[in-house]
């Protein structure tokens, strides 16, 4: 009860309260604009978040991160194009909804629906922490090399038709993970004699090269402009009451949702096209989904919001994300030297807790902007890219710099900011590789302490039961490729025949 | 975003070019991130051997597996081009390539080389004319403004000397 008390008065303070309105509002404009989305936003954010206290900076970012997936939505349902991979369903009937005049309704309805889906997520967090918590107290270092090994493979292998690509270039983070100092011997490791790689290459400059400057490369030379132009009509109060007609479609796209996002890989596009889906085959009137039914809004919307939840439970209790989202917040935590993972409950249970709060307090934060300045996004959604592109450049390169004052900083961004627009242009992975980043620390340092413990023998891999089913996983998750092929092939002849 | 066809995609059966040419073409992008890639790990693998034990370990394990993930990769592409060979996404606007990509790419040179202030200013202003902005207080107050909001913000309240 202390610390519910405890967050409570840390996230009401004035301080606290005008960072996450800040970082509300910044959500809901970034997450507006088609093509940045919730990474780039939250790796433009970290730079910020790094000069303030962990008990402003983490709830800034939580209630940006929460504010971004709402304001996809506003372009999807005003431009028909998806502000972030989350919102890719809305479109098929927020859009017809706008087009009918009633694109104030259609954002109530995204809004009430990303509410209660983060809210019962947010709920399902702090459970599944407390679960979790317990649970990862049964691994010892094998257990947690071979889980993290396990999470990584199948983020790897699951990347639509570039599974050997996703395991190349998550053995080349991998590697970049490990320059520096070694944590079990202290020897440096691949620095070439260079100060600044003595402790390896920072976490928040390699995701601002593979997001911010990648990303920035990828629109500038693709797109001449983010979108049209955007109307709102119609009645918001309308909007936000209309998702609790629809309760059986909200709790099964929150439970598709959790689920999705709690297995790594999958992702929150797919966890709101198979939402939208299964809500438009369980409705009374299929036949009005794609022509601006309501529910068409809720189920996607119930569901992104859901998989917030759901991939943080892995990310904050194991330390393996979910999804890239999830990835780069994770590089917020431990910016502030939070390790996620069995001891966070123990040595940063007031964190926790503030987090789980900041993430219920998210939702009215956004609730309330865009009540207030819905037409202000819906113009935002007009910016050309011409003064886009340099102005997240520059945040981008500013934000690199700031981290340590470092030119080498920005080098670095630069110089991950060519290789994330080479890996997109040639269809490489980008998420195994900031997932190894992420995870080769964890993974070497527990590598190194199972083979401590064992002597040198490798035996220990295949020690206990629970060491055996995650050597069988990662297995299974490297064959999952040919299997998917396989069984591809098969229903293609026997669609044939 | 990876893995995805944008619609201006050009590979073997791409129109306007010979076939045999434009899969050439989609080879020597495939090598251009794979050889890089490879000489890295080799490079590292080489070094690794000068580390001790424990230190070498892990990234020698990462190396070999790797390795054999790009001796199949290589057989593959070998064997099979069309599929495996790189389906790069062509830039449907190339004229403005250049003039974007530098509107874009000069604000980091001229920091490099003037500072940050007079490169926020510089790039503000060209930004502005690119844009075809013809207000001259336009011109005269928006750059000014934003150099100086951003260096207060980073110098006065986050401590960052720029």
């Amino acid at each position: 009860m202390e610390l519910w008390v405890e967050a409570l008065l840390n996230m009401f303070k004035p301080t606290t309260m005008l960072w996450i309105m800040i970082g509300g509002f910044i959500g809901l404009v970034f997450g507006a604009l088609p093509g940045i989305g919730t990474s780039l936003t939250l790796t433009l954010l970290l730079p910020l978040t790094f000069h303030l206290p962990p008990l402003v900076g983490l709830p800034m970012l939580i209630v940006a991160w929460e504010s971004c997936v709402v304001g996809g939505s506003i372009s999807s349902i005003l431009l028909n194009t998806p502000g972030t991979g989350g919102n890719v369903a809305t479109c098929f009937d927020g859009f017809p909804l706008a087009e009918q005049g009633k694109a104030r309704v259609a954002l109530g309805i995204a809004t009430a629906s990303s509410m209660i889906g983060g809210i019962l997520a947010t709920i399902l967090l702090y459970f599944g922490l407390r679960f979790f918590s317990r649970i990862i107290l049964l691994f010892g270092p094998t257990e947690i090399f071979l889980l993290a090994v396990a999470g990584l493979c199948l983020l790897s292998v699951t990347t639509k038709g570039a599974a050997l690509k996703g395991l190349i270039v998550a053995g080349v983070g991998l590697l970049i993970s490990s320059i520096g100092f070694d944590i079990i011997s202290g020897f440096t490791r691949f620095t070439w004699g260079m100060d600044y790689l003595y402790e390896g290459i920072p976490y928040i400059t390699i995701v601002i090269g593979l997001f911010a400057v990648a990303r920035m490369l990828e629109l500038v030379t693709e797109k001449e402009q983010v979108s049209e132009t955007g109307k709102l009509e119609g009645s918001l109060l309308e909007g936000l009451l209309a998702p609790f007609r629809y309760l059986r479609t909200v709790l099964r796209s929150f439970t598709i949702g959790a689920i999705i996002g709690f297995i790594p890989g999958l992702g929150v596009t797919s966890a709101s096209l198979i939402a939208y889906g299964m809500a438009r085959d369980s409705a009374p009137n299929p036949e009005e989904f794609g022509k601006g039914a309501y529910e068409g809004v809720v189920a996607p919307e119930v569901a992104n919001n859901a998989v917030k939840g759901g991939a943080l439970i892995p990310g904050l209790s194991l330390g393996i994300p979910g999804n890239t989202d999830t990835a780069v917040f994770l590089v917020g935590l431990m910016m502030y030297g939070i390790r996620p993972g069995s001891d966070l409950f123990v040595t940063n249970a007031h964190l926790v807790y503030l987090l789980i709060v900041a993430s219920i307090v998210a939702h009215f934060v956004y609730c309330f902007q865009i009540s207030l300045f819905s037409s202000i996004f819906a113009k935002i959604t007009t910016l050309p890219l011409g003064i886009l592109a340099p102005i997240v450049l520059l945040i981008a390169l500013t934000g690199a710099y700031t981290l340590q004052n470092n030119i080498w900083d920005v080098i670095f961004a630069l110089v991950f900011g060519i290789i994330g627009y080479g890996m997109i242009k040639l269809k490489y992975p980008v998420v195994p590789f900031l997932m190894a980043v992420i995870l080769g620390p964890i993974i070497e340092a527990n590598y190194g302490r199972a083979l401590l413990i064992s002597g040198g023998s490798y035996s220990i891999f295949f020690s206990s039961v629970l060491s055996k089913v995650l050597v069988v996983a990662i297995a299974l998750s490297l064959l999952l490729p040919f299997l998917q092929s396989l069984f591809t092939e098969r229903l293609g002849r026997k669609v044939q025949a | 975003m990876t893995g995805m066809s944008n619609g201006n995609e050009k590979n073997v059966s791409g129109v306007g070019l010979d076939a045999s040419k434009q899969l050439r073409r989609n080879m020597m992008y495939e090598l251009l991130m794979s050889v890089p890639m490879f000489v890295f790990i080799l490079v590292y693998f080489i070094q690794s051997f000068g580390y001790p034990k424990e230190a070498a370990r892990l990234p020698r394990l990462v190396c070999t597996v790797s390795f054999v993930l790009f001796f199949i990769y290589f057989v593959q592409l070998m064997r099979c081009p069309e599929k495996q060979a790189a389906r790069v996404s062509e830039n449907p606007n190339p004229k403005k390539f250049w003039g974007t990509f530098i509107s874009v790419w000069f604000f980091p040179i001229i920091w490099a080389l003037a500072g940050y202030r007079i490169a926020v200013l510089v790039v503000s202003e060209a930004m502005l004319l690119l844009l075809g902005v013809k207000n001259r207080l336009v011109l005269v107050i928006v750059p000014v403004v934003l150099s100086l909001g951003v260096y207060f913000v980073f110098t006065r309240y986050l401590y960052v000397p720029l």
